[in-house]
């Protein structure tokens, strides 16, 4: 036996490399460059889409042509082209959201274009809008047995968010966004159905363009002296160039991602070229941020926030710029992006940039096949004062919360924080569609994250030893790798009834690297790196991540109106243990249309009704299987040193989420009014938890187990009412709501204890999942929100004007305030040291219920012929503004301000800033000439 | 769900595939569609043949142990050990804990499972408190595993004597001294996973690996100075650092003889006690060497002053001791402080905003050494000894004796503030009674925060006697000591049924976490 975890690290990175070139060159030679050119001379297709009943020609309309790869959108005239078809009769399809889909005929002739004119009728329900989340390829929504969340970001490109987490917010039900402070960056967690596992951290999986991307919010850096700030890898991803988001939100759905996704899948889309239109976007935006006094107040806790107010609170300016490229020539689409944006907060040192780019580009060298290449590259980095429960912490220094040395606000002013991080995307998708009934995709993804985070109290600050200074630098390197093969075969087994088999291969690598370095003391000023320090150290980690699983559907569809389906993925991680290492997850729906049977009055609409059955999982955290011993810092002249680590538990599962959906799709009025409904009941019986290890045996680390349960069940209703519908004129309402509960089931070990989060948030069996509990140990209430609820608006009124309006709300649920109780600490202390220990802790628990005005945004589309003479084909002018207005009863900071993310399962606030109220002004105009 | 921001206006290429594909066929390629079939389930085949076995530079695989190459690692990993459990995890280890839960040190924060100790009560639910026991018990695991595996890859995958590797007995005497923290501090023992044990277990087990440290330390000795290949340079060398080690061992032997002397384990144990003692020079000074990275830093400083979690204030040795900022109000260096003061005069607080920070200058860095074996205590052991059997005079003799030590500069090592002091007073008393005061303020200062004064104040109470123990509690501006006043505290007392101020607790409890999983304890 041999120590060589070098040569086994580089074994296993050089086979999976090996087995993904193989497989590339496989595919490749399979693929092979075959036909390129039509042996006619090609001809196309155009025409214009228009909406039935009044004639509006219908932008963004999907226009495919049937048994091929080609396809575009109509451009703001409703007009399309499509080129580069071999002569022959096709069938073009169209489809809008909103809209019943068409199909059309056509023939078309070498070396012309065949003019079309289509019209769309109104429909509630999408039952022919394409998803790809959680299914084996681009499955028709009439066909899936579950809820899944899509969220179109056309006509968010003017919503006045800074983030992709801020985009999020009250968009779908059962998606709760949860920020965690008003400085600009700050990460916010994100939490589908509630919180699904007793243990492991339940963020969703990522997936851009099919390249999966590390979302942790580890800084590898003293949380505490950032206040609780976290990175969110979501945030890298500029809104802009967002075309589409899919979600899915539980088992049922996410059933074909194995063991990684029982806390849900989210899919980002981003733009691609377009056929006929070749287009410039600009996008310019400027404004400001600010908080209001009483935001600041603290329900008198602190006599400070007036002079804190006054000396420190500013507004904060803001600007965002974008530009982008998207057309098409020949078989080669394009699409490519920059964007630029620059936050100032409204407390000092605080402050956000962000920049990215972004290239996609597709070529179909002939009509089955299409090779494409997504590249993003994107730069973060924000400012941050040390907040949060340090003793130096600038908000509490200001407000008047004891510290462990008396400190002045200018000085802990002094001390800087940053966080900064640049991630690279990267991704190659080829499909081939040979005939009509077979299907392969594959999807090689790769993307290279690279954080580098800095805690530095410069020479001459008084906190640092001797005042000479320190610094802490901490770099977190992940490089994630996945490959993801899918195919189907469809064919008819009788004139009635449709089948399609689905089978796949889905994997990724991941390698974490951490490094840290600190060091104090520089001799004089101006110095500030650690290899100058008078003492210095420094740490390293790295740890691999794989997991590879293969799936296989069978759908039944008969007429159109009733698809049944059955699939199960098996699914292999490096992170459990040795004997259930392979877990098979089932699936089972049910999706029927009894309006598309002709059972129903006319009156109905579209009604669909579903059902479904599914299994995920969630990893344990890796390494956590195995028994290990840990090396230890060197000791000066000795070998660095090993000692007991992890007991390790050959039997450790991933945890099994069991989820049954229930749902409803109704469209009534003409379609004017429509609602999907969905109940979920949820059930893991082997959660992981730690169970106390015997510490005289000498491994004192917890040994995880799967000896927790969790049930969880929920309703999630969105509805949408269009309430008027004319030429000039159109307003519609909507509105999300989502009710959950959970209950921690009994432990199935009798050495399992309740675990303590943080503060009075517990895992108790009988009781929601972290929720909170007064000194008496009875149940004050859960942690997360149990009702979820938003409502919004959109009006397009006469001469170009359109409104639009979110409204968030969110309760049940408590927050803990830490923050005040260290305001009174300092407040009673000068009285009666000891007075603030008659102070229960229950007393610091508040509800965490509150509405906020999140968006409102007015938009003046400029009339053409104010820029005729210019090559521009539209132009917009908006205001919007963002949390302009909020209602709560919490007497603290910002509510939804949640103490260091990483701890996911508490909702605890220590300082911070509110979220600020921010109004912004912008121009978008569309440059370039249509293509006649 | 249809509303206008979420329609689906998806790219060209992901929903170009038409699932409804029932339109002309386009010609296409039926064979090549199979064969690509065909060769994605092959590829799917060779990788279901992987075992996702996920490399982990960081880690070490149990299996992987048995090794050569990794027996300087295991052993060294085990004296690190020993070091952590002594003033990292739990609020600053036992050093802390024993600190406060004694007079050495009041609780002026926001820890409570530092401010029960600080009221007398050890506790075993607080969070620190797991810590606390986990630790100590990991490093007695891990010195003796080290011990035995180290013994048997030398002996049987090497080849050689085991007895005479210097490694083996360096690490035996940190197991020695893993028994010893668990003994002075703890109620009980307990290992590997076996009932509650009197504490006294833990010292004859200690004495056990002590003898077998000075037993394999002369074994190596004696081949060093056999062995023709090696230089005179390199035998002396090698020879110094076992005699070294032998020193030590002896110190501790006679540390822990005279505890158990005291206990009441055995007469004899006082003259193994004096015996050992007098086999190692008042010089001497063996250090557990900490070092500036997180695992093995001394984390003393931290607690009692960058966070000032505890301070000296209104302790004894806050009376005794120096405060370097008023040198000329004199007081013992060896217990030396720093008490800043503000504008005013009034003393800058401490981290819970009330009691003066008194802040120690015994460690000011995380990188000071930790003494386990002083020449200096084994000359109050013999005073010690000495007052037992009545001859208060040779205590008193002792005591001047280490005080004339450092007055001569001779042997004055890190931990005397050499900050230009007045000499060292020599002490004088009149009778046994005197001298047992003197000598046991003397012990105090001289091992102030060397996780001594626990089992001191324990041992005590038998002899010389409970009302004769230099301690009291003192925690309030009235003198008070009543925990009741404090309702972090006071929950937990009616948790447990007290009525009235309980006893003061001198030792630390087993943690709750072994009560619960153990077993053999009830868990």
């Amino acid at each position: 036996m041999k120590i060589m975890n070098d040569t086994r690290n580089a074994r296993s990175r050089g086979r999976s490399l090996a087995t993904v070139v193989a497989m590339m060159s496989a595919l490749l030679l399979l693929f092979g460059p075959a036909q390129l050119f039509a042996q006619d001379e090609p001809g196309g297709v155009r025409g214009q889409v228009v909406e039935a009943a009044t004639g509006t020609p219908l932008a963004g309309a999907q226009v495919l042509v049937e048994g091929t790869t080609r396809g575009t959108m109509t451009n703001r005239d409703g007009q399309f082209r499509i080129g580069e078809l071999r002569p022959g009769t096709y069938t073009v399809q169209v489809r809008s959201l909103g809209y019943r889909t068409v199909q059309q005929e056509v023939r078309v002739l070498p070396e012309s274009f065949t003019d079309m004119e289509l019209a769309l009728r109104v429909s509630a329900v999408p039952l022919d809008e394409v998803v790809a989340t959680g299914q084996p390829g681009p499955v028709a929504r009439r066909e899936i047995a579950t809820s899944i969340a899509t969220i179109d970001t056309r006509e968010l490109e003017t919503a006045p968010v800074n983030s992709l987490s801020e985009l999020l917010q009250g968009r779908a039900p059962g998606v709760t966004v949860m920020p965690s402070g008003g400085m600009p960056g700050q990460g916010s967690r994100i939490v589908l159905r509630g919180l699904g596992s007793l243990q492991r951290i339940t963020q969703p999986v990522i997936y851009v363009d099919g390249i999966r991307i590390d979302n942790s919010a580890d800084t590898f850096m003293d949380q505490s002296s950032f206040g609780g700030h976290a990175w969110v890898g979501l945030d890298d991803i500029t809104p802009e160039d967002i075309e589409r988001i899919e979600i899915v939100r539980g088992a049922s759905a996410a059933n074909l991602y194995g063991t990684e996704a029982a806390a849900g899948v989210m899919q980002i889309f981003t733009k691609q070229g377009q056929e006929g239109i070749q287009q410039f976007y600009l996008r310019s935006e400027a404004g400001f941020a600010d908080t209001p006094r009483d935001w600041w107040d603290v329900g008198g806790h602190s006599a400070r926030v007036d002079d804190f107010y006054d000396q420190y609170v500013s507004t904060g300016m803001q600007h965002r710029q974008h530009v982008s490229v998207r057309g098409a020539v020949d078989r080669f689409n394009y699409y490519a992006s920059g964007s630029y944006r620059n936050v100032e907060g409204v407390i000092p040192n605080t402050g956000l940039m962000h920049a990215g780019f972004r290239a996609n580009m597709n070529v179909s060298p002939f009509q089955d096949f299409i090779f494409g290449v997504s590249t993003g590259f994107s730069r973060r980095s924000m400012d941050l004062p040390y907040d949060g429960d340090h003793q130096f912490g600038f908000t509490r220094s200001a407000l008047g919360a004891p510290g462990g040395v008396a400190l002045h606000p200018d000085t802990s002013l002094m001390l800087d924080v940053g966080l900064a991080a640049s991630r690279y995307t990267a991704g190659a998708r080829m499909e081939w569609t040979p005939g009509t009934r077979w299907r392969h995709a594959l999807v090689l993804g790769l993307d290279f994250f690279t954080s580098d985070n800095t805690d530095l109290r410069p020479f001459g600050t008084p906190t640092a030893p001797d005042n000479a200074g320190a610094k802490a630098n901490a770099r977190r390197i992940a490089n994630t790798y996945n490959l993801d093969y899918q195919g189907s075969y469809r064919f008819d087994l009788t004139p009635d009834i449709r089948s399609r088999t689905s089978f796949g291969i889905q994997g990724y690598q991941r390698e974490i690297n951490w490094n840290w370095a600190y060091g104090e003391g520089w001799p004089a000023p101006g110095l500030e790196t650690i290899n100058v320090a008078a003492n210095d150290t420094g740490n390293e980690d790295r740890v691999y991540t794989e997991q590879v699983g293969f799936f296989l559907e069978e759908q039944l569809g008969y007429r159109d109106f009733l698809y049944v389906s059955i699939a199960g993925r098996l699914d292999g991680h490096s992170a459990a243990g040795a004997n259930e290492r392979w877990q098979l997850y089932p699936k089972l729906g049910v999706s029927y249309l009894p309006s598309e049977q002709g059972l129903l009055p006319d009156a109905f609409g579209t009604v669909r009704l579903r059902a479904a059955y599914g299994e995920a999982g969630l990893h344990p955290e890796e390494f956590s299987a195995l028994r290990t011993l840990i090396p230890v810092a060197v000791v000066p002249n000795i070998a660095g040193g090993i000692v007991p680590g992890n007991l390790g538990n050959p039997d450790l599962a991933p945890e099994r989420s069991r989820e049954i959906e229930l749902g409803a799709d109704v469209g009534l009025l003409n379609d004017r009014v429509s609602f999907e409904a969905t109940y979920y009941n949820q059930r893991v019986n082997n959660a992981i938890f730690p169970v106390m290890a015997i510490p005289s045996h000498g491994f004192i680390q917890p040994q995880v187990r799967n000896v927790g349960g969790l049930r969880a069940q929920g309703f999630e209703l969105g509805a949408d009412a269009v309430l008027v519908r004319r030429p000039g004129l159109n307003w519609s309402v909507w509105t999300n709501l989502a009710l959950h509960e959970s209950e921690v089931d009994e432990f199935t070990d009798e050495t399992a204890i309740p675990e303590n989060i943080f503060g009075s948030q517990w895992i108790r069996p009988g009781a929601p999942v972290a929720a909170f509990f007064d000194e008496n140990d009875e149940l004050i209430g859960p942690a997360y929100p149990t009702r979820t609820l938003s409502v919004g608006t959109r009006m397009g009124l006469p001469g170009g004007l359109s409104v639009r309006a979110l409204l968030d709300h969110q309760s049940g649920h408590y927050v803990e305030s830490n923050t005040l109780r260290e305001l009174d600490m300092a407040a009673l202390a000068a009285d009666d040291p000891t007075a603030i220990f008659d102070t229960p802790a229950s007393a610091y628990i508040f509800a965490a219920d509150f509405w906020r005005l999140r968006e409102v945004v007015v938009g003046y589309t400029v009339p053409a012929g104010l820029y005729r003479a210019l090559p521009v084909q539209s132009a917009e002018l908006n205001i919007g503004g963002r949390n302009l207005w909020r209602s709560h009863d919490y007497p603290g900071i910002e509510v939804e301000g949640s103490y260091n993310p990483s701890l996911q399962r508490a909702n605890q606030t220590y300082f911070g800033a509110p979220l600020p109220r921010q109004i912004v002004v912008g121009l978008s105009a569309r440059f370039g000439a249509v293509d006649r | 769900m249809l509303r206008p921001e979420t329609m689906n206006q998806g790219n060209s290429i992901m929903t170009a595939m038409n699932p409804c594909n029932d339109g002309a066929p386009r010609g296409g390629r039926p064979r090549a569609g199979r064969i690509a079939t065909a060769a994605v389930a092959a590829v799917t085949l060779a990788l279901g043949a992987c075992d996702l076995t996920a490399p982990s530079p960081a880690q070490i695989e149990d299996r992987d142990i048995r090794d050569p190459v990794i027996l300087d690692a295991l052993l060294t990993g085990a004296e690190s050990d020993y070091g952590r459990g002594l003033t990292q995890m739990g609020g600053g280890g036992v050093v802390i804990a024993g600190g406060v839960l004694t007079d050495e040190l009041v609780h002026s924060g926001s820890w409570v499972g530092l401010e029960g100790p600080s009221w007398g009560l050890a506790g075993d639910h607080w969070v620190e408190a797991q810590s606390r026991w986990a630790e100590p018990s990991r490093a007695r695991f891990t010195t003796e595993h080290a011990v035995e595996l180290g013994r048997d890859i030398i002996e049987n995958l090497i080849g050689e004597d085991p007895d005479a590797d210097p490694r083996i007995a360096r690490v035996t005497f940190y197991a020695g001294m893993a028994h010893r923290t668990l003994a002075d501090n703890f109620c009980n023992v307990v290992y590997d996973a076996g009932p509650l044990l009197p504490y006294t277990d833990g010292y004859l087990r200690a004495i056990q690996h002590y003898d077998d440290a000075i037993y394999r330390a002369n074994r190596r000795i004696q081949a060093v100075q056999a062995d023709p290949e090696l230089d005179p340079a390199a035998i002396e060398t090698a020879v110094a650092a076992m005699e070294n080690l032998i020193s030590a061992a002896r110190g501790a032997m006679a540390q822990t003889y005279l505890i158990m002397a005291t206990e009441g384990m055995g007469e004899e144990f006082w003259d193994r006690a004096l015996q050992n003692a007098a086999l190692v020079p008042t010089d001497f000074v063996w250090t557990f060497r900490m070092i500036s990275g997180d695992r093995n830093s001394n984390r003393v400083p931290a607690w009692t002053r960058s966070r000032t979690e505890t301070t000296m204030w209104q302790t004894p040795f806050g009376d005794w001791g120096l405060d370097v900022d008023k040198p000329l109000e004199g007081g013992d260096p060896r217990v030396a402080f720093d008490a800043p003061v503000e504008a005013d005069g009034s003393y800058v607080v401490a981290h819970d905003n009330r009691r003066p920070a008194w802040m120690q200058r015994k460690y000011t860095s995380v990188g000071n050494n930790f003494p386990l074996v002083k020449g200096t205590e084994m000359r109050l052991i013999e005073g010690e000894v000495a007052l037992v059997r009545g001859d208060w005079q040779t205590a008193i003799d002792k005591i001047n004796e280490i005080r004339r030590h450092y007055n001569d500069g001779a042997g004055a090592s890190w931990w005397f503030t050499a900050l230009g002091p007045e000499p060292l007073d020599m002490v004088s008393a009149s009778s046994l009674e005197e001298a047992w005061h003197a000598l046991m303020k003397e012990r105090g200062i001289e091992l102030y925060l060397e996780g001594r004064r626990l089992s001191d104040l324990r041992r005590w109470q038998t002899n010389p006697g409970r009302d004769m123990v230099p301690f009291t509690v003192v925690r309030r501006d009235s003198g008070e000591a009543d925990p009741w006043t404090d309702p972090r505290i006071s929950v937990w007392l009616r948790e447990r049924g007290e009525t009235e101020i309980p006893p003061h607790e001198f030792c630390l409890q087993v943690s709750r976490d072994e009560k619960a999983s153990n077993p053999n304890i009830g868990g």
